[in-house]
């Protein structure tokens, strides 16, 4: 994918992402500058969680996304379920836990879902990058805290 | 939260497609079902499918089939819309 139609679509799918959502949501926002978005998820009586999406060749692929801790080291363990979208891994490409969910690099990569690409969902509504965010946030919300 | 003095509630909602109403809010009924104000989100938004998705107010989900009396809410609020997580799990 041409970068700069990369930026302009990252850039036109995060200009939404005001202090008003930022603060309904609890989410603190450490980039949303092409090609990181990187934003941490707070909640009471929760671990805190950061999740770094890499959105180079973004839409062409979806983004790489690291689980990590707010201070930006690799969270280990990551949350549990039952059911979770976190995997403890690890990854069969990054050797690391990683978010099995459609949306993420990592899961169409993944050994078990090769047969499922990217672009079955590129397309659809609610996988955009704020909608690729939100459902990593909300699968937060209901793992085990 | 401001107590509404009738019985109406002061709503927006907030997706990271945009809010609706862009500024301020609208005044609706208490009795008046949730989804109705998130149907004129997505079509203002441009939203196409919202299947699956979850509507929370102070990060708690609510029933959106429901109205605001039975979610207990009043006063003023901001709707949170977004897509649930969905697909894979831990394995």
């Amino acid at each position: 994918m041409n970068k700069e139609a990369s930026r302009a679509l990252f850039d036109e799918q995060t200009k939404d992402f005001t202090d008003e959502l930022l603060q309904a949501r609890n989410w603190r926002l450490f980039s949303r500058e092409f090609p990181v978005l990187d934003v941490g998820f707070e909640a009471t009586g929760r671990q805190p969680i950061r999740i770094r999406m890499q959105c180079d060749d973004w839409n062409e692929l979806p983004p790489v996304v690291t689980l990590l801790k707010l201070d930006g080291e690799i969270l280990r363990p990551v949350p549990s379920g039952p059911p979770s979208i976190f995997h403890q891994g690890p990854h069969n490409v990054t050797s690391l836990p990683f978010v099995c969910m459609a949306g993420t690099r990592e899961y169409h990569t993944h050994s078990s879902h090769i047969s499922d690409p990217w672009d079955n969902y590129k397309t659809k509504s609610g996988y955009d990058l704020g909608g690729i965010l939100t459902r990593i946030w909300n699968g937060w919300l209901k793992s085990t805290p | 939260m401001s107590e509404s003095k009738d019985n109406h509630i002061e709503v927006a909602v907030v997706t990271t497609s945009g809010r609706y109403p862009a500024t301020g809010f609208d005044k609706v009924a208490l009795h008046e079902p949730v989804e109705t104000e998130l149907k004129k989100a997505v079509k203002e938004l441009h939203i196409t499918d919202t299947t699956g998705w979850v509507a929370r107010v102070n990060g708690k989900e609510i029933d959106p089939a429901k109205s605001y009396a039975d979610n207990h809410l009043t006063g003023t609020v901001l709707v949170d819309y977004g897509p649930s997580e969905g697909g894979g799990g831990d394995e």
